[in-house]
Formats: C-alpha cells, sequence, structure tokens
C-alpha cells in the first residue's frame, strides 16, 4: 500500500512539472500549448541522450535549458505574433508544432521505444515506513517538491514573480503600471519550456522513452491545469499531485474504471466549481 | 514648450469617427478636466494620448517630441501614466505588494509620501478584495500617481464612489498634482466636481471638441449649454 501511494506521488510529481509550466504559459498569454506534451518527450530524449554521451546529472540541467530556449523560440515566433488572435487558432499552431517536433524526433532517434537507465548513485531501492521502495522514484518526487518549492518562492516573493502574478492577472493594467508583459511572458514561456524539459528528463528512466509520450501524458495535463484552475500554478501542483495518487490507487481499487479517473475528475469540478481548485471566478 | 499636447488627434473605426481633429495641450501643475455627454469620445481621447488606441491622423507630443508610435509601457516609463474607468487593482495582491511593484518599474521605491496623502497606511498590508471600494480606487489613484509622471490621463477616477467620496478623491488629485507638479488630465461624469477642482476645462461633443477654458467661462458658453448643460447649468 505504501509502494502504491508512493508510486501515485512519483506520478503525480511528474503531473506537478508539467502542468506548473502550462499553467504559467495558459495564464500569461491565454494560449492552450499543445505543443507542451512535445516539449516533454523532447526533454525526455535531450535527457536521453545526454546521458548516453556524458551523464545522467548533465542532462538533468541540459534538457531543462535547451528546452527553455525553443521556449523561447516559441514565444518571440508564434506566441507574441499571434497574440491577438483567437485561442483556437492559436491553439491549432501549437498543435501543428507538436506534430512536426514529434515528426522530428522520429527522424533522428526512429520510431522505437527506448529505455534510460538511472545513475549509478540512484539505483537499487531503499526502505521508506518498512516498504522497499526504487532509490530514483524518491529522487524523481525530491526534486519535483523542491522544484515546487522554488517555483511558488520565485513567484510570491521576488520582484519578477510579482510581475508575473500581476500580467497573468490582468496584462492591460499590468502594462499600464510599466511592466513589460512581453519581456515577463518571455521569462514565463522559457520557464514553462524549461520545466517541461525537466519532466521529460526527470521521466526518462522513470518510463521508456518515445515519440508519443508528450500526445500520452498531454490529455492528463490539460485536465490537471483545468481542475487545478486555468491559469494558476498552485492550483495545477495541488491538482497533478491529487489526480496522480487518485489514478495510481485507482488501478489497485477499480482497475477498470481507472483510466477514467481524470475525466470524472474533470466533469465534478467543471459542475461544482468550474474555476478549478484555485482559480478566479469568472 | 508645452509639456503634453494632443495635435489634431482623429481615431476612426472604419466609416465610425470617433474623434476628429482635436487639439489639447496640459501644463505641469495644472488640472485640466474634459467633460462631455456619454458617446462623446472622452474615453476614447484617454486612450488616445495613453498609447492604448492607436490614432488614425494626428500627433500626441510629449515636450515637443512625437510619441504617437510609441507603446503604453514606454509613455509610462517617460512620465505618461493613466488609469482606468474600472481600476487596475489586483484584487489577490495586498496594497503594500501593488504599490512596492509600480515603485520598482517606475523608480520611486519609497512610496509612504502618496500613502500617507491618500492615506493608505491602515490597510497597506489588506489584500485588495477586502478593503472598500473607495479605498481601491485611492490604490488605483496612487499608482498612477507613483514614479512622478509628468501626466496623468485619469479616466473617471470617481466612477462608483458615492458624492463626499468623489469630491474627497478630486480633491486629492489637484492637492497631489500641484505638490508633485504634475499636468493631470481628468475625464468625467461629476460635472459639479470637475468645475469646482479643474484649472481648466473641455467639452467634447460628439468626438470634437466644443470649447476649452477656465470653468467659469465654459459654464457659461452658450454652445456647452445648449450640447451638455442644458437649462440646470
Amino acid at each position: 500500500m505504501i509502494a502504491q501511494l508512493l508510486n501515485g506521488i512519483a506520478l503525480g510529481s511528474l503531473y506537478m512539472v508539467l502542468s506548473s509550466g502550462l499553467a504559467m504559459i495558459y495564464g500569461l498569454r491565454g494560449v492552450t500549448n499543445f505543443a507542451h506534451g512535445s516539449l516533454y518527450m523532447a526533454g525526455a530524449y535531450v535527457a536521453m541522450s545526454v546521458s548516453a554521451n556524458v551523464n545522467f546529472w548533465v542532462a538533468l540541467l541540459a534538457a531543462p535549458l535547451v528546452l527553455a530556449i525553443v521556449g523561447a523560440s516559441l514565444e518571440l515566433i508564434f506566441f507574441r505574433s499571434l497574440q491577438d488572435r483567437n485561442h483556437i487558432e492559436v491553439g491549432l499552431v501549437t498543435f501543428g508544432l507538436s506534430m512536426i517536433l514529434e515528426r522530428v524526433i522520429v527522424l533522428v532517434w526512429g520510431e522505437q521505444t527506448h529505455t534510460v537507465s538511472p545513475p549509478e548513485l540512484l539505483t537499487g531501492s531503499m526502505s521508506i515506513l518498512g516498504a522497499s521502495y526504487p532509490t530514483y522514484r524518491i529522487f524523481l518526487i525530491v526534486v519535483a517538491l523542491v522544484m515546487a518549492a522554488a517555483l511558488v518562492g520565485w513567484v510570491q516573493y521576488t520582484r519578477t514573480g510579482l510581475y508575473v502574478r500581476a500580467a497573468s492577472r490582468d496584462v492591460q493594467a499590468a502594462s499600464v503600471l510599466g511592466i513589460n508583459v512581453d519581456r515577463v511572458s518571455l521569462i514565463v514561456v522559457c520557464v514553462g519550456g524549461a520545466l517541461a524539459g525537466l519532466a521529460g528528463a526527470l521521466a526518462a528512466p522513470y518510463i521508456s522513452v518515445s515519440p508519443t509520450m508528450g500526445m500520452q501524458i498531454l490529455i492528463t495535463v490539460l485536465i490537471v491545469v483545468v481542475v487545478g484552475g486555468a491559469g494558476s500554478i498552485g492550483g495545477a501542483m495541488v491538482a497533478g499531485m491529487a489526480l496522480g495518487v487518485l489514478q495510481t490507487m485507482g488501478n489497485i481499487w477499480v482497475p477498470a474504471l481507472a483510466a477514467l479517473i481524470p475525466f470524472v475528475a474533470l466533469v465534478v469540478v467543471l459542475l461544482w466549481r468550474p474555476q478549478g481548485i484555485a482559480g478566479k471566478k469568472a | 514648450m508645452t509639456l503634453f499636447e494632443g495635435r489634431d488627434v482623429t481615431v476612426r473605426y472604419g466609416a465610425v469617427k470617433a474623434l476628429e481633429g482635436v487639439d489639447i495641450t496640459v501644463e505641469p501643475g495644472v488640472v485640466h478636466g474634459i467633460i462631455g455627454p456619454n458617446g462623446a469620445g472622452k474615453s476614447t481621447f484617454i486612450d488616445a494620448l495613453s498609447g492604448r488606441r492607436r490614432i488614425t491622423r494626428g500627433q500626441v507630443l510629449l515636450r515637443g517630441e512625437d510619441i504617437s508610435r510609441k507603446s503604453v509601457v514606454w509613455r509610462r516609463h517617460h512620465g505618461v501614466s493613466r488609469s482606468f474607468q474600472k481600476t487596475s487593482v489586483f484584487q489577490s495582491m495586498t496594497v503594500r505588494e501593488q504599490l512596492e511593484m509600480v515603485g520598482w518599474r517606475n523608480g520611486e521605491e519609497d512610496v509612504s509620501e502618496i500613502v500617507e496623502v491618500l492615506e493608505l497606511g491602515p490597510v497597506m498590508d489588506t489584500v485588495c478584495s477586502e478593503i472598500a471600494y473607495g479605498t481601491q480606487r485611492s490604490v488605483d489613484l496612487a499608482m498612477a500617481l507613483i514614479g512622478r509622471p509628468e501626466v496623468v490621463l485619469l479616466d473617471e477616477p470617481c466612477a462608483g464612489l458615492v458624492a463626499s467620496e468623489s469630491i474627497r478623491t478630486l480633491e486629492h488629485i489637484r492637492r497631489l498634482s500641484k505638490e508633485r507638479n504634475v499636468a493631470a488630465l481628468v475625464v468625467d461624469h461629476n460635472v459639479e466636481g470637475i468645475f469646482g477642482t479643474c484649472d481648466l476645462v473641455s467639452v467634447l461633443n460628439l468626438g470634437q471638441m466644443l470649447t476649452t477654458g477656465e470653468p467659469a467661462q465654459v459654464r457659461k458658453d452658450p454652445a456647452v449649454v445648449k450640447a451638455y448643460l442644458g437649462s440646470a447649468a
């Protein structure tokens, strides 16, 4: 039971890292970034490649860095120039970008599934409350929690974080008060890309690496963002963790229905609290 | 040299003329009111001067420099500030957070002077959603004035306030304008408040400037009486 709960927390940690970046981008640019799953997938491939040629620890830094640069390109080339277009058009563009990125990955690494070994230090297992549990998954949980704390600290207690909060609430008011929303947005999309890269790097030794891994997780992560409250970073973190645990425990209690849990959560939240767990009322 | 000037400001939406050839000049320490009936183009005029609305023809000049194509953020950083009819207050932030944030962005880290004049001290650590609407209006005014802008464009700063709060707000605007030598352009429906507070008053009607002058002179202008004030004036 403890092991299953930890499995749920590990999956929730992955959702948390991935969805917080997506929520940030949505909150500021109002863009549903369908390419976010592909950024995560690309992060896993970058980590796999660097891990094979250098080592895992460098990969853990390289993947967020590379994906931050990809995020910056997305902002500068697409989001900024499309900011006055309607959401469906921008969403379709990000969906197209997602398909392109997936094809590029297939061209470089092929369609097959890859496995990545965790570093020597993180192999084996350790005892948690009497249960033996893989060390790498504990590492994943710890990294995700540290990242979550750092992200909350950044948003709540730094000047840039304050500008992000202001611009996410009201772009027009933020501009009038002298906040350069384009610059803030560039930072946010870079951080969002980096978080997707980090999630991909963490996922690489945890689950298998394949070109479809981004699409597989995207729907759940979009649900996490809506359940958390579109645009709310804290809400996405809480919802991500909760959904990870529920989904994993559901696999034990109601295996036939476990796959439906995210969708049930979505319907329940939309009916009971349409603005999401931490979202603002319309 | 004139501090801030709108010259032949024209805004059109397709065939619709929202503003047509409007001129205005504002000088340091002068409170300049703009009144006019609904649909006269008052808010569009503020939008055009602040850079929120691109002008179809004409110029906006700051100390003689044409800033017509400059962004809202550029204008804010170069001394042209504005507020909206709907406040720019962030409901989920404390008053301190947002005043300091505006101070950091606009080079006035110590906001204590404005806080004192607008009597915001007791609510500094309160989240804005928990303070009275009248106080939120004061926070909005404070944010427009932080950074020592040379020009503030205030779009209905008294919207939603009761009469006593409106008078107090207009008094604050006058006092801060004089103390800080700021040119204040104030759009409001509170005609008596504008006449009682402003050094100069302009009247817009159907997108055109009807007249500009001292309050007593404007109040008696037959064209203004006919188009806006009516016999009650």
